[in-house]
């Protein structure tokens, strides 16, 4: 796995020159938000996809620290690698409240999703359920579906990579499933397997890049690199309102139900020497406000452009409550013929 | 049979030029960002980087930085960094930051240094300007197909090329057969993207393209097929643009090319008149007489993503590496990403509308393409690149090698080689890169050289195919040893005839014409005469053309004569000034066959 790294040193805070630099390490969603961060609190700054951290987190011997202080990405990934860390030391302290939080959205060609929505899978009303349904059929065979756009291509992105992914991967599974609560069992049915190796398949083989499967989209129109994707509101809303205007037209953003939402934590490593230090950044208004800037849904915080006030979010985030879940989900949609 | 992993390893380190740019010199105690980028977007990033080291968002903890930049072909690139960029005298600066035409490079990159065992050095970069591929035809021809009414694919491209009738099946017999532009995809990112392209639509697929698919027999029959119809390969696409260019303005263009896949912002470049997108000192862009329409092929293209990849080498600093972070923060304003808009390509950055000069004006559509095609993976694109060496057109080639009396000098470097030795390496380095099935011959020339008529040539191997006689032509070249004055002229025209005279239209014939010199020879100096014989042999709908590639090796080779008479064959010249690379220039000529 490629690892992106980004390493950005705050300025030394002007009041306190003496004081600790917490060492932050960011997912690459959150890159933007750190890079201002650092700007304006005493931290340094790493980015790189939470994939990469938990991959290498787990794997890390109990004689050795992580390289950080604390890990700001959304809940529950830390917990995960703790999950996988079996028979080895703990190592975060408990997540902090959502500092920051974004419901899932799918983005669609504004063109395309009248044609999905007509289709008998989707019955008027586009998900993930009926988009596996679909995938990879040439929109020919749709009512309506144009030649010119080749396949119906889904853009769910890769749930062991980005943290974003694995939310999106199970919204969708919640919603095929029917349930939010479901289990590695729910995950081993033949007829998930099926819906979510339709699903992959369709997935384009596209030379890799740094950016989102929605960061293409946007970036590639008029082309259909994706035809519809998932991920946050906190990255569509603002991308699609600051995109130039033919390209704002072209897509459309869209709420599933139930919201499930991306809720970004901050979670110390245990035994760290700054443990104390980090914890208190989650409460830094900085960093609330730095979130709001980049799209996040913070209390007390004024919206940026492109963020809604509804739906309304649940307060739940409307995942597993078992963080094992995401992981047998991860090495589901992974194991699945692509 | 060519071998993908040697021509990846030495094809694509012909034709990178190393040119640090001008106005990007490393300022004292600033952090220097070095970056190399694909040739065609050497200007756009010169200028940017200009800019960018005079604006006060130069700076790293109050050190400025400079960014240097430099151009090198993207395969090139990839083999350098894939041996860690060695012998940074030769090869310029190991980079900070690459940037070749497409994201594909880094992946050609980590898989080559992970069969090494080495770790990937090529992170995931983010694309910030794109082009797509297209096929660029002249208008009338564009319109004979349907064109824009009737979406076109590669597939109906293809079957035109495959129509004995050629384009008389539409009614234009005056055009003579359809005949395709292509590049070599050992070289050129547009070639590679176009070969895909034809194995998609030789296998009717627009998505997961297989091994087993590129063995059918149906498949290459149509592979073999469409490459019948390549007038020569080549190391880029600039070749075609500006000989097309050349052939316009003489009313002949509509006879040199049908149609050719390169880059939407080459067709762009062409439409105003700057077929190469870098106007040299006094040069005026002129539109051509027929414009280019760039056809976007209905399963889809590739693109050229331009990713921005901040090298993870033990050369790189963290310094280095915020300072690269801050100068790709600075490519992706808003300002700047218009910038790469008048320069033709698609801005990476969403907020910038795509417009001007992305338009119907220079034959370009804002809308297209509508869907893109998948990249194989890595095993069918290797599979992919061997099956096209075995399916290209085959060659017949007559190498003239230059044997007067200046090949003796000193060569320069260490070791004291002859300019002549070094030549004999490259030209017996180069014939392993013929497949068996192309013929090549072998002529030496000099003034004197031989007692019988013809006095200033000599056939040392006649043409025949390589397979059954490299050994014999390595030998050859190895025995040869400097003698008199150079008959330049006497012996292009000598060479040319003999093509002629036995054109074979299934192949691609040609002239690799080696020399140091200027036409030394009293008896003949009439180059006007040789450039009109030249020119009429390869114009018109019935030409049976044969191209004349030379090389002007060292610093007394006649460049401007030799170009003068590339261009009259619809070739180009190669330039070896400094003998030390005639190796790399051996094998970009050689890419043309």
């Amino acid at each position: 796995m490629v690892l992106v790294a980004l390493w950005i040193r705050g300025r030394i805070d002007e009041n306190g020159g003496g004081g600790v630099t917490v060492r932050l390490l960011c997912t690459t969603e959150l890159e933007a938000v750190c890079t201002d961060l650092s700007e304006h609190a005493d931290v340094s700054v790493t980015v790189e996809p939470a994939g990469t951290t938990a991959q290498s987190l787990v794997a890390l011997p109990d004689d050795q620290r992580p390289d950080f202080d604390a890990w700001l990405v959304p809940s529950p990934w830390p917990q995960m690698v703790d999950v996988q860390r079996r028979g080895k030391r703990q190592l975060f302290a408990e997540e902090s409240d959502p500092i920051g939080r974004s419901p899932l959205v799918l983005v669609a060609r504004a063109d395309r999703e009248p044609v999905l929505d007509a289709t008998p899978e989707c019955n008027g009303k586009m998900d993930w359920k009926c988009l596996g349904a679909v995938a990879g059929r040439p929109w020919t065979d749709l009512p309506s579906g144009q030649a010119a756009w080749g396949s119906v291509k889904p853009g769910p992105g890769d749930p062991t990579l980005s943290a974003t992914a694995l939310l999106v991967a199970s919204q969708a599974s919640s919603e095929f499933l029917d349930t939010t609560d479901y289990a590695r069992d729910d995950l081993e049915n033949d007829q998930y397997l099926d819906w979510v190796s339709g699903i992959e398949r369709a997935v384009p083989k596209l030379p890799p890049t740094a950016a989102s499967p929605f960061a293409d989209m946007l970036q590639q129109l008029p082309t259909a690199t994706y035809d519809v994707v998932g991920t946050t509101e906190a990255e569509a809303g603002p991308g699609i309102a600051g995109a130039a205007p033919d390209r704002r037209k072209a897509l459309t953003l869209l709420y599933p139900e139930p919201v499930v939402t991306a809720d970004v934590v901050l979670t110390a490593v245990a035994a760290g020497p700054n443990k104390d230090d980090a914890e208190d950044l989650a409460g830094d208004s900085d960093l609330a406000a730095a979130l709001a800037r980049h799209g996040w849904r913070v209390p007390g915080q004024s919206s940026a452009r492109g963020v809604r006030d509804t739906p309304a979010l649940p307060r739940r985030s409307g995942l597993p409550p078992d963080p094992g879940a995401l992981v047998a989900l991860q090495e589901t949609w992974q194991g699945v013929p692509k | 049979m060519r071998r993908v992993a040697l021509l990846l390893a030495v094809l694509t380190a012909a034709g990178g030029q190393h040119v640090v740019t001008a106005g990007a010199a490393a300022a004292a105690n600033c952090i220097t960002v070095d970056m190399e980028v694909s040739p065609e977007k050497i200007d756009l990033l010169t200028d940017l980087a200009k800019r960018f080291n005079g604006s006060d968002r130069a700076k790293v903890d109050d050190q400025c930085i400079a960014v240097r930049v430099a151009k090198k072909s993207s395969g090139e690139g990839a083999s350098l960094l894939a041996e860690d960029w060695p012998d940074p005298k030769a090869n310029g600066p190991r980079p900070v930051v690459w940037s070749p035409a497409a994201s594909a490079w880094g992946e050609v990159v980590n898989q080559r240094r992970a069969d090494q065992g080495k770790k990937a050095i090529a992170p995931t970069g983010k694309p910030f300007m794109l082009t797509p591929l297209v096929i660029a035809m002249p208008q009338p021809m564009a319109e004979a197909l349907g064109s824009p009414n009737t979406p076109i694919g590669y597939a109906d491209i293809l079957r035109l090329a495959n129509d004995p009738a050629g384009w008389g099946a539409f009614g234009h017999p005056e055009w003579g057969p359809f005949r395709l532009g292509k590049t070599n995809p050992n070289f050129s990112t547009s070639a590679l993207n176009a070969t895909i392209a034809q194995y998609y639509a030789a296998s009717g697929k627009t998505s997961g393209l297989t091994l087993e698919d590129l063995n059918l027999p149906d498949v290459d029959a149509f592979a073999r097929s469409i490459e019948s119809s390549v007038v020569h390969y080549g190391d880029t696409t600039l070749t075609f643009l500006n000989n097309l260019y050349r052939a316009d303005r003489r009313g002949t263009g509509l006879t040199y090319v049908s149609a050719v896949a390169v880059e939407e912002k080459s067709v762009v470049d062409f439409n105003k008149g700057n077929p190469d997108g870098i106007l040299d000192p006094g040069e005026k862009a002129k539109p051509p007489r027929v414009p280019l329409v760039a056809i976007y092929p209905k399963e889809g293209t590739l693109f050229s993503d331009n990713p921005f990849f901040t090298v993870d080498a033990p050369w790189v600093s963290a310094k280095e590496k915020k300072a690269a972070a801050k100068f790709e923060q600075y490519v992706q304003q808003p300002a700047n990403q218009k910038r790469v808009l008048r320069f033709g390509f698609r801005p990476g950055n969403p907020q910038v509308a795509i417009g001007a000069p992305i338009d119907a004006k220079y034959g370009v559509d804002p809308n297209q393409p509508q869907t893109r095609l998948e990249l194989p993976t890595p095993p069918v694109l290797v599979g992919l690149i061997d099956r096209w060496g075995q399916s290209r057109k085959s060659a017949r080639v007559l190498m003239v090698i230059d044997v007067s009396g200046s090949m003796g000098e000193p060569a320069g470097g260490e070791g004291g080689r002859t300019k002549l030795d070094l030549a004999k390496q490259a030209a017996v380095n180069a014939l392993g890169q013929f497949k068996p099935e192309d013929d090549v011959g072998l002529w030496i020339f000099s003034t004197g050289i031989s007692r019988n008529d013809p006095t200033d040539y000599l056939e040392l191997v006649p043409i025949a195919p390589i397979g059954v006689q490299r050994e014999a032509v390595a030998g050859k070249i190895n025995d040869l040893v400097p003698t008199q004055g150079t008959p330049l002229y006497t012996v292009t025209k000598a060479a040319d005839d003999q093509l002629v005279d036995t054109f074979d239209a299934q192949r691609i014939n040609a002239v690799l014409l080696l020399t140091d010199g200027k036409n030394e020879d009293d008896k003949n100096n009439d180059l006007d005469g040789l450039l009109r014989t030249l020119r009429a042999r390869n114009e018109g709908q019935a030409a049976n053309p044969v191209r004349v590639f030379p090389i002007a090796y060292g610093q007394n080779a006649d460049l401007p004569t030799l170009k003068r008479i590339a261009e009259s064959t619809n070739a180009t010249v190669y330039d070896a000034v400094d003998p030390k690379s005639i190796s790399k220039v051996f094998l970009a000529v050689v890419s043309n066959f």
